[in-house]
C-alpha cells in the first residue's frame, strides 16, 4: 500500500490518500495559486512533508505546497522505470575476472527517489 | 507521357511565365527543359519552385495569407537578472572579459546521459556524433570551479529569486509551492558540466497584445551559458564569464498567428521584463527563440535571436520555407517509395574531376572526395527555400554542424548558386561514375576521412527526412531573415532531478510580500502615455528603458508636462545616445538633477534640451556652468520683446518671401538665443504675431 504514495509522509500523505491520487498518476491539482497538471513523482524521504512533485508536461518538475491544494483528480497513470540500457557483457573463460570500484559520477548512476541522490548502476552489463 | 520541350528563352521573365503554366497544366515531371543550357534553366527551377510553393515578400502577405497557411508561432523570450552575483556560485554577475583574455583553460568531450524517465534525448545524440573538443576559457575573477562541475552549488541567489517571482507575478502565473532545480542537458558545450540548472517559478500566465490575449505556459529562473568565440570543425571555444548568470525564460504558447503580432508579444514581455527595473538591458542581456509552425509542417526553433524587429522577417520566410519542403515531399512521394530509397557514393579520385582539382587544388592527403547519388532528386536541390537559399542548402548546413565540414562543402548537379554547382565535364564524370538517371541528382562533398562517414549518413539522413516534409530542428536566425540547420530540436528527455539542490519552498508571505509592490501592467503604461499625449514614436525607446516612472516622477516634481519629459526623453536623449554611447557618471538622476535646477531658477524648460548636451557629455559638471557654456543670460520679457519693432522693421526692409509667416519666422530666429529660458518660445511667438509690441 505504501508504494502507491512513495517517499511522502505526513500531511503530504494524508492529502494524497484523501483525494485517492497515487504515485506516478497522471493528475489535475487545483490550488489557491491556480492549477497545475502532471504526473505525481515520489518524493524523497529527506524532504519535508509538505509538498507533492509533479511531473509537468514540459518535462520540469515543481512541488505543490499541500496547504493550497483545493482539489486533486487523477486521470492517467504512467509509471516510469529509470534504467540504463544493458549490453550483453562478453566474457572469456580463459581470463580472469575484473574487480570494479565505483566512485561516482552521473553517468554511472540512476536515480534513486527514495533519497533524491543517485546512486550507481549495479549490474555488468548496465556499465558495459 | 507527354513531355515539354521547352527551349529557354532569354527574357527570364516570359520563360518563367511560360514553365510556370506548363508546371501548372502538365505537373513538375512532365515538364523537361531543353538542356541547351543548363545554367539558365536551373535558375528557372528555383524562380518555378518559388512560385509553386506561393512565396510572396512580406510586404505583400496579408494576414488571411498567413491564415491560409496554418502560421502559428510562439515566443520563449530569455532575460538576465540584475543581481550582484551568478545563480549558484558567489562569483559576480555582469562583468565580461574580452574574448581574447583569459586566465586559463579547460578542454572537456560531451556525453549524452538518459534522462529521468530513462530516454536519451535526440539532441544529446546529435552532439555526441559531431565529436567535438570544447575549449573553455575562464577568468579568476568570473568563474570559480562550481562552473566546471568540481564544487556543488551553492544556495540559490534569493536576489535572482526574488525578481524571477516578481517577474512571474506580473506575468499572472500560478507560483509553484516549491522550486525543483533541474538538470537540463546541453551537449553543445555551451554549458561545461553539459547541463543548466534550471527550474519552473510559474506555469499558465497571459498577456494582452493588441487584438488577442496571449497565454504563457512557464516562465523559468536558470543560469545563462557560455559565449562562443568560435567553432571550426571539431573545434568550438568558449569564454566563460557568462556563465552561470541568472536569467529567467518566460515561454508563451503559439497564441500569434502572424509575423506581426509575435514581434508585438515580444516587445510586451520585454517592456514587462524591463518595467520591473531588475533586469540587465545592452547587448546580449536579453535573447529570444522564436517557434513557428505551420499547417503539415512541424514546430522549428530559431534560436538567439537578437532583435525583436527580425522576429517578423524571420518567421515569415520560415513559414514559407515549411511550405517548401511540404511541396518537396509531395513531389518526392509522387514517383519514389522512400523504404526502397537508397543513396550510392562512391570515392573519386581527384584527377577525374578537373574543374573541381582547380578550385581545391590543396587538398590535404588525408581529405577523402565522394560522389553522391541520389535517385529521383533532379530538380529537388535546386528548389527554393528561402529567399536566396535552396535544398541543396539543408544538405550543406547539417554537413557544417553534424559532420563538421567547414564550407564550403558541398556541390551540387544543379544551379542553385554559382558557388554550389559542378561544372559540366565533372558532372559527366560523376554521372558515368555514379551510373545515374536521368532523374537522379548527385553531390560532391569532401572532408577528413574520419568525416566521411558521418557526413555520408547526414546526407542519408535528411534526404530521407525530405520525404517526410519538415524535420525537428532548431535554427539560426540571420540578420537577411533567412534560417540555417543548428540542431536537431530538443525534447522533455533531456530533464534530470538536480540531485545537489534541494527543493526550496516558496512561501505565501514572499509572495504577498512581493505582490504588494508590482508596477502598473503594460498595457496601463501605453494607456499613459496615450493620455499624457506622449507622441506614438518615443513609445518603444520610453518603455524598453522603462522610463515611464522616471516621467512621472521628473513631470510631478519639477512642474513639467509629461508630454514634454516624453519628448524630452524619447527625442532629445535617444538622439544624443545615437550619436554617441552614455559618458560615464551619466544618468537619470543626473537628468532630474539638470530639471530640478531648471525649476528651482524660473526659467523657461525649452533650455533643457540645449543643456542636455552639455550634461551628457560632462556628467559631473555644475550646473550654472553649463548656462555660462551655452551662453544664458538672464533678459526680462520686456527687454526681448523690446527688440521686435525694430526686427520687423529690419524684415520689412530685406523681405523678398510671400510666406505669410516669414516675418514671425525671421524674428523668431533672431530672438530664439535671448528668449531661451527667460520666456516660453510659443509665448514669445503669440506676441510677435499679436503684435503686442505695439506695431
Amino acid at each position: 500500500m505504501t508504494d502507491l504514495f512513495k517517499g511522502y509522509k505526513g500531511a503530504a500523505l494524508s492529502s494524497l490518500k484523501s483525494y485517492n491520487v497515487r504515485v506516478w498518476s497522471e493528475a489535475l491539482i487545483k490550488t489557491t495559486r491556480g492549477d497545475f497538471n502532471g504526473i505525481i513523482l515520489p518524493r524523497s524521504e529527506n524532504d519535508d512533508d509538505r509538498h507533492i512533485v509533479l511531473k509537468l508536461p514540459t518535462g520540469y518538475n515543481v512541488g505543490i505546497d499541500v496547504d493550497t491544494i483545493t482539489d486533486m483528480t487523477e486521470h492517467g497513470y504512467k509509471e516510469a522505470h529509470y534504467k540504463i540500457p544493458e549490453k550483453e557483457f562478453p566474457t572469456s573463460p580463459d581470463k580472469p575476472n575484473v574487480k570494479l570500484f565505483g566512485t561516482g559520477g552521473t553517468i554511472a548512476s540512476r536515480l534513486d527517489y527514495r533519497t533524491g541522490a543517485v546512486i550507481p548502476a549495479f549490474s555488468p552489463g548496465e556499465l558495459y | 507521357m507527354v513531355t515539354i520541350r521547352v527551349k529557354v528563352l532569354q527574357d527570364s521573365l516570359v520563360q518563367s511565365s511560360i514553365l510556370s503554366y506548363l508546371l501548372r497544366r502538365f505537373g513538375y515531371e512532365r515538364c523537361k527543359l531543353f538542356e541547351g543550357d543548363r545554367k539558365h534553366s536551373l535558375e528557372t527551377n528555383y524562380e518555378i519552385s518559388k512560385q509553386r510553393v506561393g512565396y510572396k515578400p512580406r510586404r505583400d502577405t496579408l494576414p488571411s495569407d498567413y491564415s491560409a497557411l496554418g502560421f502559428k508561432c510562439g515566443l520563449e523570450i530569455h532575460q538576465q537578472l540584475m543581481t550582484e552575483r551568478k545563480l549558484f556560485c558567489r562569483c559576480p554577475a555582469g562583468l565580461y572579459n574580452d574574448k581574447t583574455d583569459y586566465d586559463a583553460e579547460v578542454v572537456r568531450h560531451m556525453r549524452p546521459t538518459l534522462s529521468e524517465l530513462g530516454e536519451y534525448d535526440g539532441t544529446a545524440l546529435m552532439e555526441f556524433r559531431t565529436r567535438k573538443t570544447i575549449v573553455y576559457r575562464l577568468k579568476n575573477r568570473t568563474a570559480c570551479t562550481y562552473e566546471v562541475d568540481d564544487t556543488p552549488p551553492f544556495k540559490i541567489d534569493r536576489q535572482a529569486l526574488e525578481i524571477a517571482l516578481r517577474i512571474a507575478l506580473m506575468l499572472k502565473t500560478n507560483i509553484v509551492g516549491e522550486l525543483h532545480i533541474t538538470r537540463k542537458q546541453y551537449l553543445d558545450g555551451s554549458i561545461p558540466t553539459g547541463f543548466q540548472r534550471t527550474g519552473i517559478i510559474g506555469i499558465e500566465g497571459e498577456i494582452p497584445l493588441s487584438n488577442r490575449k496571449v497565454r504563457i505556459i512557464q516562465i523559468s529562473l536558470e543560469e545563462d551559458s557560455c559565449r562562443e568565440v568560435s567553432d571550426i570543425g571539431h573545434m568550438r571555444t568558449y569564454i566563460t564569464d557568462r556563465l552561470g548568470m541568472p536569467l529567467i525564460e518566460t515561454v508563451t504558447y503559439p497564441d500569434m498567428t502572424t509575423p506581426d503580432e509575435a514581434a508585438e508579444a515580444g516587445y510586451y514581455l520585454r517592456y514587462l521584463a524591463r518595467s520591473s527595473g531588475q533586469v540587465r538591458s545592452g547587448i546580449g542581456a536579453a535573447r529570444q527563440d522564436v517557434n513557428v509552425s505551420i499547417t503539415g509542417g512541424t514546430r522549428i526553433e530559431i534560436k538567439g535571436v537578437a532583435h525583436i524587429a527580425w522576429i517578423p522577417e524571420l518567421t515569415h520566410n520560415e513559414a514559407f520555407r515549411q511550405k517548401a519542403l511540404l511541396e518537396i515531399a509531395e513531389q518526392l512521394n509522387l514517383n519514389l517509395d522512400v523504404a526502397r530509397w537508397k543513396l550510392i557514393h562512391k570515392n573519386v579520385p581527384p584527377r577525374l574531376l578537373s574543374g573541381f582539382y582547380s578550385m581545391m587544388p590543396d587538398l590535404p592527403a588525408s581529405h577523402r572526395l565522394i560522389a553522391v547519388n541520389l535517385p529521383g532528386f533532379k530538380n529537388i536541390l535546386s528548389f527554393f527555400t528561402q529567399p536566396r537559399r535552396v535544398f541543396a542548402d539543408e544538405l550543406s548546413d547539417r554537413l557544417k554542424v553534424i559532420a563538421c565540414l567547414e564550407k564550403p562543402n558541398i556541390l551540387v548537379s544543379e544551379h542553385c548558386r554559382d558557388e554550389l554547382v559542378l561544372s559540366e565535364t565533372d558532372l559527366d564524370s560523376l554521372r558515368e561514375l555514379l551510373k545515374s538517371r536521368d532523374n537522379d541528382a548527385q553531390v560532391l562533398i569532401w572532408g577528413h576521412e574520419d568525416d566521411i562517414p558521418t557526413a555520408i549518413e547526414t546526407i542519408d539522413e535528411r534526404c530521407r527526412m525530405a520525404f517526410e516534409g519538415v524535420p525537428n530542428e532548431t535554427r539560426k536566425g540571420l540578420p537577411d531573415g533567412t534560417t540555417i540547420f543548428e540542431r536537431v530540436l530538443p525534447g522533455a528527455d533531456r530533464m534530470y532531478p538536480d540531485t545537489d539542490s534541494a527543493p526550496i519552498p516558496i512561501e505565501d508571505d514572499l509572495i504577498e510580500k512581493l505582490q504588494q509592490d508590482l508596477p502598473p501592467e503594460i498595457c496601463d503604461r501605453f494607456e499613459q502615455l496615450r493620455e499624457w499625449d506622449v507622441p506614438e514614436d518615443t513609445y518603444e525607446y520610453l518603455l524598453s528603458k522603462n522610463l515611464v516612472p522616471v516621467i512621472e516622477r521628473i513631470s510631478g516634481e519639477c512642474g513639467l508636462t509629461p508630454r514634454f519629459v516624453g519628448c524630452f526623453l524619447g527625442h532629445t536623449l535617444k538622439r544624443l545616445e545615437g550619436c554617441k554611447p552614455w559618458t560615464p557618471g551619466f544618468s537619470y538622476s543626473k537628468i532630474y538633477g539638470l530639471a530640478r535646477f531648471v525649476a528651482d531658477l524660473g526659467l523657461d524648460n525649452a533650455i533643457l534640451k540645449e543643456m542636455l548636451p552639455v550634461v551628457y557629455e560632462h556628467p559631473n559638471i555644475v550646473f550654472d556652468s553649463v548656462l555660462t557654456t551655452i551662453g544664458y543670460s538672464k533678459i526680462s520679457r520686456e527687454q526681448i520683446l523690446s527688440h521686435v519693432p525694430i526686427l520687423r522693421q529690419k524684415f520689412n526692409d530685406v523681405c523678398t518671401s510671400k510666406n505669410p509667416n516669414a516675418c514671425t519666422d525671421w524674428i523668431m530666429g533672431n530672438l530664439r538665443k535671448m528668449a531661451l529660458g527667460n520666456i516660453c518660445l510659443a509665448e514669445l511667438r503669440a506676441a510677435i504675431d499679436k503684435g503686442v509690441d505695439g506695431d
